[in-house]
């Protein structure tokens, strides 16, 4: 079990690097104000899926007890994510109508009196599966959530990720309510960098993700449950790259390294959803109205 | 419960099979790539012309991805002159453009690396300071761009790829004769914009 543990996690590192390095094939021809727009549906993402999956239920009990979950998302990517209004900054040149973001299908182009300046397309992404595993540990009604997975190379790129969550079963303090209510925190930092030989396919992306919840849940026969909450979150996408400046607009910043900081649409979010106990393993599946609506399922190892 | 435990191996098993056919959604890439081709002509004559070769491997994004890309599409062109441009004799001088030049015609032309003509066009105005803010667009009939996408093939055969060029050539004729001891001077810059196609 443990090999196959391994090769599963692995698998979603190749997964993770291969993907998303490739963001950089559009951002190295983009000056920092257009190459944040053109990247803002990945810190959107990446706040979707690290903020998804951290509850199915509020209840939590008063001696210890221990998770292991895997946990699926499948977000659906709407057109609104797909293009952006260029912001070139050059003198000549529009700062009107759209072009593709990361997500989107094909670049603009503009005419100028420095000749073109051409926008890269996207890959053209309407959905976007992922996962993630989790350990939990807690006792009297509260619970420490981790998230881990340690730096490593695969190639030119490092990638590695960790989180934490907090949670409370605040029902435990009152008496004859009808469902548990549970308040939770988290934080989930993932990181990936790019650092070949060639200084221009240089690339660094560090997601910071901040989310607070209160769900609550109620069980039936000590098998069903049926859970819900509502969430304030918020995703911060760092990003250093090379800049190349194929438009050949930017003279004084042609060629080197540029930073800029994205934030993600990722604010509100609506959860509901249930589950099966079949202990120790238990199953949920739940959506999630957020600006990437998300589906999530888990499995879970309770004892 | 060891039966517990084997069966929620299995479930990861297939929960990671699920994911491993589902992980693959980035779709084809498309990538506008500029071709941008500064060219300097110089002389004492009433015609001045200078042509200049460009090969897309020279670019960091064709060159780079090669591999991946499924097509290349022609997207437009244009012409514009630069205060401004490299000494053809010897670089990497630079020279300015004569001020206030103007001759009878100012052409452009390109062809492709196997020396076919793609188009040629004579521009409106005859002054060269005329294009140094606002570009010409250059706009090919649906035979040229037949050539020219026609012509972007090579990059299906493994062994021509790398030598996809074009020649592009400016001439200016009916220049008056400069003062003695200096040059007139044309800096050009002829634009070729492509959209590559590519695999994920």
């Amino acid at each position: 079990m443990k090999k196959g543990l391994f090769i599963f996690l692995l698998y979603l590192t190749f997964q993770f690097t291969s993907s998303y390095a490739q963001v950089g094939l559009g951002i190295f021809g983009l000056a920092p104000d257009d190459a944040k727009e053109y990247s803002k549906p990945l810190a959107t993402f990446f706040g979707t899926y690290f903020n998804s999956g951290s509850y199915y239920s509020a209840d939590l009990p008063k001696t210890f007890q221990f998770k292991f979950s895997i946990i699926g998302m499948y977000s659906f990517i709407g057109d609104g994510q797909k293009t952006f209004t260029p912001n070139s900054g050059v003198e000549g040149y529009s700062n009107s109508g759209s072009t593709s973001t990361f997500v989107g299908e094909k670049g603009t182009y503009q005419i100028g009196p420095g000749g073109f300046l051409a926008y890269p397309g996207g890959f053209n992404v309407s959905s976007a599966p992922s996962a993630i595993y989790q350990i939990a540990g807690g006792a009297f009604g509260t619970e420490i959530m981790l998230r881990y997975f340690p730096q490593i190379n695969v190639g030119d790129v490092s990638t590695g990720l960790w989180g934490v969550g907090l949670k409370h079963n605040i029902s435990q303090w009152f008496q004859g309510l009808p469902f548990d209510i549970a308040l939770q925190v988290l934080y989930n930092n993932i990181n990936l960098e790019n650092e070949s030989d060639d200084e221009t396919e240089y690339l660094k992306f560090d997601s910071k993700n901040f989310a607070i919840n209160a769900h609550a849940s109620k069980t039936f026969n000590d098998m069903f449950i049926i859970y819900g909450g509502l969430q304030y979150e918020s995703s911060t996408m760092d990003l250093d790259y090379y800049f190349q400046d194929p438009n050949e607009l930017y003279p004084s910043i042609r060629d080197t390294r540029q930073s800029t900081s994205v934030d993600g649409d990722n604010v509100f979010r609506f959860t509901a959803g249930g589950a099966i106990q079949l202990l120790p393993v238990v199953f949920n599946l739940d959506l999630n109205v957020t600006s990437m609506f998300t589906l999530t399922g888990g499995i879970s190892l309770q004892l | 419960m060891k039966k517990i435990y084997n069966c929620f191996f299995l479930i990861l098993i297939t929960f990671t099979f699920f994911f491993s056919s589902g992980c693959d959604v980035l779709e084809k890439f498309f990538l506008n790539l500029p071709i941008k081709e500064g060219i300097t002509a110089t002389g004492t004559s009433t015609t001045i012309a200078e042509s200049d070769t460009v090969y897309l491997r020279d670019y960091d994004a064709y060159s780079d991805n090669i591999d991946k890309i499924i097509s290349i599409k022609y997207l437009d062109a244009l012409y514009r002159t630069l205060p401004r441009g490299e000494n053809p004799s010897p670089p990497p001088d630079s020279l300015n453009l004569t001020p206030g030049l103007v001759g009878n015609n100012i052409q452009v032309t390109v062809t492709d690396g196997d020396g076919n003509l793609l188009f040629t066009r004579s521009l409106p105005s005859v002054a060269a300071e005329d294009y140094l803010t606002e570009p010409y667009m250059i706009s090919l009939e649906g035979s040229e761009i037949t050539l020219m996408n026609n012509y972007l093939e090579k990059i299906k055969d493994e062994t021509e790829r790398d030598n996809i060029s074009f020649i592009g050539t400016i001439t200016m004729s009916g220049i008056p004769a400069p003062p003695p001891g200096s040059v007139n001077v044309l800096t050009g810059q002829i634009e070729l914009l492509y959209e590559l196609e590519m695999e994920p």
